[in-house]
């Protein structure tokens, strides 16, 4: 995903320093040439530590059994036995599912909102800017919770207005596809507040005069928004789409909590499948092997969404 | 025309900020109801009366005042942390040229894709070998291989002029000061950005916690909340709505301190790539 | 399991059952609520009554589970299960300690303020069973003291396995309206897939 080096957002034109920089660096002493390693070697260490050595240690988990602190190797075993289990299938199912619908739903949302928070002359931006990010610091046990109470079906907030309404309250948590949709609501709620900010600040590095040189030439809101707005937007959107399909593929926490797995594992993500595996079998063999499907299976998306997205760049 | 636009996206606005809130709103009050109430339209945003009996109940079941202690040690360690690291670590990235210095950026870019589950049985091993398991060290230590706060600092850091730095060095200050006396200050809504993000992220961290604390006294607040309406648990929902209350407390002040910063620093950084 | 299965199918479509989907909250707010007049829960669920329903004292009693022909229906479900670390330095003591604890006849006053349905059937000799109780208007000790015949069970090394895939059948029998039988043998296929994946 190596897109060249970023361009940063701030600070305007500047000289390109790195090479004025190399050569003063060239001829400093060998003090000079440690320094960036030092800079650098807190994160390093720890990265080495809790980060490298663990990927290394869970490919080789992978490839066999790991009990009672020995390791047998089994070879492909592990991968065989997750491509063939229709429960893994079936969480490869539920999360595509959701990571389709709520992906674009929040994208929509928050360019709408960033889009509104954008226009100049409103009173009390600020205000509703934070407002509207706040969701986020709600920790995910507790919202879990309580969009589970407001889902209940016999006495949640949703069902009893439902019912003040004269329809019938809903089988939230029962039936798989409406189980999915309450999912869908509280991740939405959570998140979309956070891309707004982000796309806000992608907005707010497009040059105002585009806008007015388009008012001129007699374009409208509509089309300014799709001629002006979402192009200058692509790196921002891209970004923000990025995380979230990452985020949707990684889902654990939400369906953890607030519906186990779903009624009849509807929701079972696939994240929860290799928790369940991994820490409730005790199969930390097969759930390594799940989880780098599942690296391969990000990996791969992310690489189409920047080749489709470059693609569309042109030259 | 400008006002009908206008109020046009005031009602949006309005709308949206009325869902956000919403849900706090109704937390709040629900930590002062009954269990029979806190389902109840009618009690929906009005103030009950057993907000006192609901924290009883709560430090009853959980010594409240070591759980917030676990939660604010583990995030606050962790949040100055990070700063400290991932701003030098970003620092080294942007402004120097060394042997090696694309290969560990790559390395860095690659982990980034590995989802953290990857690597908790690992972890849980390891800490398990370093006789770490169940200490605030085990949750806090792993998170400092976190490579994002690297990646944003590093965007901050290519923002900030060369020339500044140069003539410093020709006046002779060593990099380090350079680093903490010119680069730093300037850096204020980058760190609050990166601060704030990891300081509510380690807050809400409910996976790797769930591993590897066992003691009660060490779990963190959302661990807390997720035990107290676990089955063979008498949940008192009034209760449990307090305790996330005050579990948002800290995590809310802490973004209302920052939170100007933590705009301007989301411009700079966040965004690409 | 079959016949079961059918039987629980026919009382749900007969709309007498109740469904809870956060079984242990929603199942108290009903009791409060007077929402239900009968229970087929274990035994240990009393002194969760008493703590959470209790303006219903005086209002229940006890009765033996329904049962087809030739078994008493009395099973062990839930509780509170004791486990030795396999990697413990100490596995004597560590059983000796559960001995002293939990198979102590001397230790009854203690347990009965915790639990009041002991595994450990000396228990009911005890002079606090044999108190007539409150809420329910009998003798614990006595009632229960009859119903401790159920088939022991082998928790074994693929509990979580076959538990798991039971409860996908179940789910799928009462949700989907899947035919018993065919739930069932996905379920044996399933739990059969993960053991020989050991």
């Amino acid at each position: 995903m190596w897109m060249g080096p970023p361009q940063p957002v701030c600070g305007g034109p500047f000289l390109d320093d790195r090479q004025s920089l190399t050569e003063v660096f060239m001829r400093r002493s060998i003090y000079h040439r440690s320094v960036p390693y030092l800079f650098l070697l807190p994160f390093i260490a720890f990265f080495f530590v809790f980060m490298a050595y663990p990927i290394v240690f869970s490919l080789m988990l992978c490839f066999g059994k790991y009990k009672s602190a020995s390791f047998t190797f089994t070879g492909i075993g592990n991968f065989s036995f997750v491509l063939s289990d229709p429960l893994f299938f079936k969480a490869l199912f539920n999360t595509f599912l959701m990571m389709v619908i709520q992906v674009p739903v929040q994208t929509a949302l928050a360019l709408i909102l960033a889009s509104l928070l954008n226009v100049k002359k409103l009173k009390g931006k600020g205000i509703m800017r934070m407002v509207v990010f706040m969701p986020v610091l709600l920790d995910a046990v507790s919202y879990s919770i309580v969009f589970g109470m407001f889902f209940n079906y016999e006495n949640g907030i949703v069902n009893n207005v439902i019912r003040l309404l004269g329809g019938d309250g809903l089988q939230w948590l029962n039936l798989g596809w409406l189980a999915k949709t309450v999912l869908i609501i509280a991740i939405t709620w959570r998140w979309t507040g956070y891309n707004t900010v982000i796309m806000l600040s992608g907005l707010q590095n497009i040059p105002e005069d585009l806008y007015e040189a388009a008012s001129i030439d007699g374009a409208g809101r509509i089309r300014q928004f799709f001629a002006i707005t979402v192009p200058g937007l692509k790196q921002v959107l891209i970004f923000a789409v990025i995380l979230s399909v990452n985020g949707m593929l990684q889902l654990f926490t939400e369906p953890y909590l607030l519906t186990g797995g779903g009624p009849v594992n509807e929701t079972l993500t696939i994240v929860q499948y290799l928790y369940k595996k991994g820490f409730k079998s005790f199969d930390f063999g097969v759930a390594s092997a799940g989880s780098y499907i599942l690296v391969l299976i990000i990996a791969a998306l992310t690489f189409l969404q920047i080749k489709v997205t470059k693609e569309d760049k042109g030259r | 025309m400008k006002t009908k636009r206008n109020g046009f996206a005031y009602g949006i606005l309005l709308v949206s900020c009325a869902v956000a809130l919403f849900p706090f709103l109704w937390s709040a009050f629900a930590a002062t109801h009954t269990n029979t109430q806190i389902y109840q339209i009618q009690w929906a945003l009005r103030p009950g009366t057993r907000l006192l009996s609901n924290l009883k109940d709560l430090t009853a079941s959980f010594p409240l005042g070591r759980n917030m202690f676990s939660s604010l040690f583990i995030a606050l360690v962790y949040t100055l942390g990070i700063l400290l690291i991932d701003s030098m670590a970003g620092f080294a990235f942007a402004k120097y040229e060394f042997k090696g210095k694309g290969f560990l950026f790559a390395l860095c870019l690659m982990a980034m894709f590995i989802p953290t589950q990857v690597t908790l049985i690992p972890l849980f091993i390891e800490m398990t070998a370093f006789h770490m398991i169940d200490t605030y060290w085990s949750v806090i230590l792993p998170g400092f291989a976190s490579i994002f706060g690297v990646f944003l600092m590093r965007q901050n850091f290519m923002a900030f002029p060369g020339e500044l730095m140069e003539s410093a060095r020709i006046d002779g200050a060593g990099d380090f000061r350079i680093f903490a006396r010119i680069v730093i200050p300037t850096m204020k809504p980058a760190l609050a950005s990166l601060g704030i993000l990891s300081f509510v992220n380690q807050w809400g961290n409910f996976m790797w916690p769930l591993i590897t604390l066992n003691t009660k006294e060490k779990y963190t607040m959302p661990l807390v909340l997720s035990l107290m309406v676990q089955p063979g648990y008498v949940t008192n929902y009034g209760s449990v709505m307090a305790g996330a209350m005050l579990a948002l407390l800290p995590v809310l002040v802490f973004f209302l301190l920052f939170q100007k910063n933590f705009i301007d620093g989301m411009l700079c950084g966040a965004v690409k790539g | 399991m079959i016949r079961a299965a059918q039987t629980l199918k026919a009382m749900i479509d007969a709309g007498i059952m109740m469904d809870f989907p956060d079984e242990w909250n929603d199942r108290i707010t009903a009791l409060n609520n007077g929402q239900i007049c009968t229970l087929p829960y274990p035994a240990w669920y009393n002194i969760v009554m008493k703590d959470s329903v209790a303006d219903q004292s005086g209002l229940w009693a006890y009765a033996p589970m329904p049962a087809f022909e030739g078994t008493s229906g009395n099973v062990s479900l839930g509780g509170s299960v004791a486990a030795i670390s396999a990697s413990t330095k100490y596995p004597k003591t560590a059983k000796a300690f559960v001995e002293f604890s939990l198979m102590n006849a001397n230790q009854a006053d203690i347990l009965y303020g915790q639990s009041q349905f002991e595994a450990y059937k000396p228990y009911y000799d005890a002079e606090c069973y044999k108190e007539v109780d409150a809420y329910f208007g009998v003798a614990i000790g006595e009632t229960f003291a009859r119903w401790v015949d159920s088939p022991k069970i082998d928790f074994g090394y693929y509990f979580t396995d076959v538990a798991d895939a039971l409860a996908t059948a179940i789910g799928e029998i009462f949700i989907n309206g899947t035919d018993p039988a065919q739930a069932l043998s996905a379920a044996n296929e399933a739990a059969q897939r993960a053991i020989d994946s050991y």
